[in-house]
């Protein structure tokens, strides 16, 4: 991860909160997108993205200077959207037209539906490791670090993923 | 060796060119001994195939408009709402104290109703302000729904 971080982290731990703004541009795409994969909604996302960052900055003196940043930055997203999600009793909502206002119109969006919503049918651990390879296209190795998890373990779940997909895919005649 | 089960694991990693070189030659000499793998293979394509459309777009940029100052605001602002959150409450309470203060001197009314009234008073001034630091706070999220269109 980068050195960079470790750099903007004791600067803000010395009390330059300016510095601060070095990570949340270096990440306020990612975490976007998390965000919004999870809770599916762009606006919920902007703001949760938004207060994770600052929980993160209200606890950074918590955090392991030894270890990269962006898995725990990750938790804490992850955790928020979460709690956000149970707090209204509702699931993602997955029938998106498009995303950003943009219509794709090349693909065939009902069957796009139907793939979005089998995945939000998944477990959460199954649903994580897709969301991360596809919608937001992170490389193996990448999930691997961000999960902190061995990679081999990575790629079982993801081998238990797509057979659930695919069962899942078969009962709406895909 | 490697057995079916990890070959299949391993495809993934094989079609997005992560696999070690190694087991490139392994995994391949595998698949090419056997045909329920070469399948799984065939199985993987079609559903990346299925789920390339998924990939989500990158945000306009114009989306970051103010989003690091949101941020700021918000990191900045916690002393200041716990301040202001504390002075009002203290002022409201008093205001109430102020306004009862006749009924809590009368030696009639028994302790406990006086007690029951200072909460009421309490309990509303800490509603109140909350109520009013969630009008402002809703104010200002709605600002960056504009700024985004
Ligand atoms: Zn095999």
């Amino acid at each position: 991860m980068p050195v960079e971080d470790n750099a903007c982290i004791q600067a803000v731990l010395a009390g330059d909160k300016e510095a601060f703004s070095g990570i949340v541009e270096r990440y306020r795409k990612r975490a976007f997108l998390m965000a919004y994969t999870i809770v599916r909604n762009e606006q919920d996302a902007y703001d949760l993205s938004q207060e994770a960052f600052i929980r993160a900055y209200r606890n950074l003196k918590k955090f392991d200077l030894d270890r990269p940043f962006f898995p725990w930055f990750y938790r804490i997203l992850k955790n928020r959207c979460l709690s956000f999600l149970r707090k209204r009793k509702q699931l993602a909502e997955v029938s998106i037209e498009g995303v950003f206002g943009l219509k794709s119109a090349e693909i065939d969006l009902d069957r796009a539906r139907l793939v979005r919503e089998c995945i939000a049918a998944l477990p959460e651990n199954a649903r994580e490791i897709l969301n991360l390879r596809y919608y937001q296209g992170y490389s193996y190795r990448e999930i691997a670090d961000i999960l902190e998890k061995p990679i081999g373990s990575v790629m079982s779940g993801l081998f238990y993923a797509r057979k659930k997909l695919k069962e899942l895919l078969q009962e709406k005649g895909l | 060796m490697m057995n079916h089960q990890e070959v299949q694991e391993k495809i993934p990693l094989y079609v997005a060119g992560e696999l070690p070189a190694v087991e490139v030659a392994e995994l391949e000499a595998h698949l090419e001994s056997c045909e329920s793998c070469r399948h799984e293979l065939e199985e993987f394509r079609k559903m990346e195939e299925m789920l390339a459309p998924l990939r989500l777009p990158d945000p306009p940029d114009e989306l970051w408009d103010g989003y690091w100052s949101g941020i700021y605001n918000r990191m900045e602002r916690r002393l200041g709402w716990m301040l202001f959150s504390l002075g009002a409450i203290v002022l409201l309470f008093f205001g109430f104290y102020r306004l009862v203060e006749g009924m809590l001197a009368d030696p009639t009314v028994p302790p406990l109703i006086k007690w029951g009234v200072l909460f009421i008073g309490g309990g509303l001034a800490i509603l109140l302000v909350s109520v009013i630091r969630e009008q402002l706070f809703h104010r200002k999220n709605e600002r960056y729904r504009e700024v985004r269109r």
